[in-house]
């Protein structure tokens, strides 16, 4: 369990947290999702114990951070970002070393990584230098080192950061698989690690938590959900005929993909209808899809929501 | 105690695959070579002793030592390791001994390649070997305290260059500060109290007496105190970075 009670975290005059609420149960997975500078590492560093707060209560696994420090400690796993890992040790040594310093010892030590390596299937890198792994092999050396001690909280920063689409897939899976019975937060600014698997999404904008939702909840305030996108070789015929149409509201053609989205009035179904426009006009379209919503409108969205009421 | 043998092991290993510490180890036996033999006149001396190595042992550690202390903070802030580090379940305290210590350890590695010369003064001549020994020891505890001074520097920034010049900074001002020229200025400038309280915080007199053989308890408490300051200033700068 992760909790946390109006935690704030200043440096000097800018406050990069404020007042944060959380509650990540055992076996629930949040992703922390916001721009840079939003506030997201800093509050993870705090919840792995290398920076204290302002002010504020957090505890891990229901032992205060402040007060009970090395205990807390010892039940959670922290994954930061791929370049902070040990460059010039081997991944042998690294987990080794982490593993000494997490009181694992001896045969115990051996068999937890030796189930890590088959777990993250580290085994054929053990004896290369971190600085010469690519950056998905790092992540899963980092994720290996937070995982050594099972811990009950697992912090990661950026998982997916330097990654490619199939890395990052990759990477979900993983976590997915080794998530369970954990309580996760995980910290990203990209849209497509809060999509994929996890219970609940926290926006975070200059320090502050604008919505802490499912995705599919968030997913529904996007001007997105609901609407139908595709691509047709003559748009421009499309449009005209699609706006006519009664639950339609808008139609967009973005210029750099050429894909069309049309846009339903609110709880209007508008799939049926379109489809039939399509085939009745013989424009030649593809791709068509009905759109579940865009994590990063909603971001953009929320965002200038919370800068229009600070202004 | 085993969290700092961890961390101690680690470091030592850290210092020991990096090109630059055997640059700075190189560079720091050339030196204490030419200090001794060709600037110190080793041989038209005519004595059996290894006064003119020693002479040179508080400067030659005015590079090592802020070369080796640079890196012990610095390098794991930029990188962000620190982040890593301080997330595993352990005291600041115990992290400063082990890396302190792995450096320490370095420092004595560069003094015992440099023994060769004290088997040629044993092989030209019959020299007081207890001195030899009470020099060497000296040696290391200057090390120390420069080191430690070094860890101080490294924990209070991201830049490696930074903390070496001021460490380097702060260790020359140590050493000079009880050099007759400097002291008779300060004297001038803010009278003679001053002059002899800055004199008394000086390095230079006080290794000098450990290198002749002496060894009073005052000198060592000095060191071990100015040792102990700096760890405790590393310390400090770590924790208070955390709340900052």
């Amino acid at each position: 369990m992760i909790e946390t009670d109006m935690l704030s975290k200043s440096f000097g005059r800018l406050r990069a947290v404020d007042g944060v609420d959380l509650r990540v149960p055992s076996g629930q997975i949040m992703v922390l999702l916001g721009r840079i500078g939003a506030g997201k590492s800093t509050l993870l560093r705090m919840l792995a114990g290398y920076l204290l707060p302002s002010s504020g209560q957090m505890r891990i696994a229901g032992l205060d951070l402040r007060r009970q420090r090395l205990a807390a400690q010892r039940c959670l796993g922290y994954m930061p970002p791929a370049s902070a890992l040990y460059g010039d040790m081997r991944v042998r040594a690294f987990l080794r070393f982490v593993a000494s310093l997490r009181g694992l010892d001896g045969l115990d030590r051996d068999r937890r990584m030796g189930d890590i390596g088959r777990r993250l299937k580290l085994d054929e890198v053990m004896g290369v230098p971190l600085s010469r792994l690519p950056p998905d092999w790092r992540w899963r050396v980092g994720l290996g080192q937070a995982l050594l001690h099972e811990p009950e909280v697992l912090l990661l920063d950026e998982p997916g950061a330097g990654l490619d689409d199939r890395q990052r897939r990759e990477l979900h899976t993983l976590l997915d698989a080794q998530s369970h019975g954990r309580s996760v937060l995980i910290a990203s600014r990209q849209p497509g690690t809060a999509m994929a698997g996890c219970d609940r999404v926290a926006v975070m904008h200059r320090g502050r938590v604008l919505v802490d939702a499912t995705p599919t909840q968030l997913l529904a305030e996007s001007r997105y959900h609901g609407a139908v996108s595709f691509t047709a070789a003559h748009a421009a015929v499309a449009r005209q005929a699609l706006a006519r149409l009664d639950g339609v509201m808008a139609i967009e053609t973005d210029v750099r993909s050429g894909r069309t989205t049309v846009f339903a009035k609110p709880a209007a179904a508008i799939l049926e209808p379109v489809l039939a426009t399509l085939r009745a006009l013989e424009v030649g379209y593809s791709e068509i899809q009905l759109e579940r919503g865009r994590l990063a409108d909603v971001l953009d969205q929320l965002a200038a929501k919370a800068e229009a009421r600070a202004a | 105690m085993s969290a700092v043998w961890q961390i101690y092991r680690r470091e030592l290993g850290g210092y020991l695959v990096t090109p630059l510490m055997a640059v700075f180890l190189l560079l720091f036996l050339v030196l204490a070579g030419v200090m001794t033999f060709v600037v110190g006149g080793f041989y038209e001396r005519g004595q059996a002793d290894l006064q003119p190595f020693f002479e040179s042992v508080p400067w030659l550690f005015l590079l090592l030592g802020p070369a080796l202390g640079m890196r012990m903070w610095a390098e794991e802030r930029r990188s962000g390791s620190l982040e890593l580090l301080f997330s595993l379940p352990l005291r600041s305290s115990q992290v400063v001994a082990g890396k302190f210590l792995a450096a320490w350890t370095c420092a004595a590695l560069a003094l015992v390649l440099t023994m060769p010369i004290w088997l040629i003064v044993n092989y030209l001549g019959r020299p007081d070997n207890g001195v030899i020994a009470v020099g060497y020891l000296g040696s290391l505890v200057l090390a120390g305290l420069y080191l430690a001074i070094g860890s101080a520097a490294s924990a209070l920034t991201r830049s490696q260059p930074m903390a070496f010049t001021v460490a380097a900074a702060i260790c020359l001002a140590l050493l000079l500060a009880g050099y007759p020229p400097l002291h008779d200025a300060i004297a001038v400038a803010f009278g003679a109290a001053v002059a002899d309280a800055a004199a008394e915080l000086g390095v230079g007199d006080r290794f000098a007496a450990i290198a002749r053989g002496v060894l009073v308890a005052r000198d060592v408490v000095y060191f071990l105190s100015g040792m102990l300051a700096g760890l405790v200033a590393s310390w400090l700068a770590l924790e208070l970075g955390r709340g900052d």
